[in-house]
C-alpha cells in the first residue's frame, strides 16, 4: 500500500482485530520485518518488563499495548513516526505495574548514545512524569499530602480502588521521544481532565513527603513545557 | 526493590537492593512496624545496591525519619551511589539524615 504510513506487526491480538486497527490507522500489516522502509509499529498484549525491553529495540518505532479492546493510538504517534523517534502507548493498569520509564529511557539512550548518568537523569524525570500522568491524570487522584504513614497507606489503597475502575484504568499513558543533534525531547500525555500548572513551583519544603515530582523534573530537565490543558508534559534534555 | 532487615544490638539494619519506587510502600510500612515493635535506637539503611529512587521513595525515607524521631532513634543512610546519591544531594538529604559512604 503506497499510502501506508507504518507497518503494523501484531502479537497476541486477534488477526481480524489487528487488521481492522491497521486499516483504520492507515498502516500496512506485516508478518515479520519492516516493509519497504516503513516505520515498524508493534501491537502487543500482555507486556512484562522483559517483553517491553525487547519490543523497544530497533527497528521498532512504536509499541502499542492492545488493552481494553483498543490499540491506544494517541495524538503523538503520527508526529513521532514522522520525526523518526520512539513511541509507547500503555493502559494505566499496565503502566502502573511495569514502570516503563526504565526500559524507555534505555531504548532512547541506546539510539542517541547518551552517557549512563544522562540516561539516569532522563529516566527519573520520565518516571516522575509518568507517575503524575497515571495517578493525577488518568486516575484523577487529587494531590493530597501524604505526610504520615496512615495517609500514605490510604493514598495507595485509593489508587488500587481507582485502578479497579476500568473506565479510568483503560486510559492511556503516551510516551514519545524525538531527538536532534542538540537535544532529546521526551513527552508524556495522559487522558485525564488536565490541570493548570503554576509558572514556578512553590518554595519546596525539604521535609515534604509528597508532591516532589514536578520539582525533580524541573531539576533534571533543561526545559519543561505543558500543553493540552496540562495533560501533556514535554521535557527537553541537552545532548 | 528487594529488602532484608536484621536487628542486632539495638540497631535495625535494612538492606535495600534495586529500584526504590512507589510500588515499595508496603515494604517501608513493614520496616516502620518493625521499628515500632522494637527497642532499637538506630536504623541503618544499606543503599550500596540501590540503583534508583523516585520521589515516592524519598518521601518514604522521610516517613521513616519521622517515625524514628518519635522514638528518639537515629536514621543513617549508608553507601548511596550514582543517581541515588545525586538525588539525595539535590534534595538536601545531608541536612536531614546522617549519610555515610
Amino acid at each position: 500500500m503506497s499510502t501506508a504510513t507504518a507497518a503494523l506487526l501484531a502479537e497476541g491480538v486477534p488477526p481480524m482485530v489487528a487488521a481492522g486497527l491497521a486499516e483504520d490507522a492507515g498502516f500496512a500489516m506485516v508478518g515479520e520485518a519492516p516493509k519497504d522502509g516503513l516505520p515498524l509499529v508493534l501491537l502487543l498484549s500482555e507486556i512484562d518488563p522483559d517483553r517491553l525491553t525487547r519490543a523497544l529495540r530497533p527497528p521498532t518505532a512504536a509499541c502499542l499495548e492492545f488493552a481494553f479492546g483498543k490499540a491506544g493510538i494517541g495524538p503523538g504517534l503520527g508526529p513521532t513516526l514522522r520525526a523518526g523517534g520512539l513511541y509507547l502507548s500503555l493502559s494505566t493498569t499496565t503502566a502502573y505495574g511495569l514502570g516503563p520509564a526504565h526500559a524507555f529511557a534505555a531504548a532512547v539512550a541506546a539510539r542517541t548514545d547518551m552517557s549512563h548518568a544522562a540516561c539516569q537523569g532522563l529516566e527519573l524525570a520520565l518516571h516522575e512524569a509518568t507517575v503524575n500522568a497515571m495517578l493525577h491524570g488518568n486516575l484523577e487522584m487529587p494531590p493530597s499530602p501524604r505526610e504520615t504513614i496512615e495517609a500514605m497507606t490510604e493514598f495507595y489503597r485509593s489508587v488500587e480502588a481507582h485502578l479497579a475502575d476500568s473506565r479510568r484504568a483503560a486510559r492511556r499513558v503516551e510516551i514519545a521521544a524525538r531527538w536532534s543533534r542538540a537535544a532529546i525531547e521526551v513527552s508524556v500525555r495522559d487522558e485525564g481532565r488536565g490541570f493548570i500548572h503554576t509558572a514556578q513551583p512553590a518554595a519546596a519544603d525539604p521535609t515534604a513527603k509528597s508532591g516532589r515530582g514536578l520539582t525533580l523534573i524541573r531539576h533534571l530537565a533543561a526545559g519543561v513545557e505543558f500543553s493540552d490543558g496540562g495533560r501533556r508534559i514535554a521535557m527537553s534534555f541537552a545532548r | 526493590m528487594e529488602y532484608e532487615t536484621l536487628e542486632k544490638n539495638g540497631i535495625i539494619h535494612v538492606t535495600l537492593r534495586g529500584r526504590i519506587t512507589y510500588a515499595d510502600h508496603p515494604s517501608f510500612r513493614n520496616v516502620m512496624s518493625q521499628l515500632a515493635n522494637s527497642s532499637a535506637t538506630r536504623l541503618e539503611f544499606d543503599l550500596a545496591n540501590a540503583e534508583f529512587i523516585d520521589s515516592a521513595g524519598l518521601g518514604m525515607l522521610l516517613l521513616v525519619r519521622d517515625a524514628a524521631a518519635q522514638r528518639k532513634a537515629t536514621v543513617v543512610l549508608k553507601g548511596p551511589k550514582g543517581q541515588v546519591q545525586r538525588i539525595f544531594a539535590s534534595n538536601r538529604f545531608e541536612s536531614l539524615f546522617a549519610i555515610q559512604q
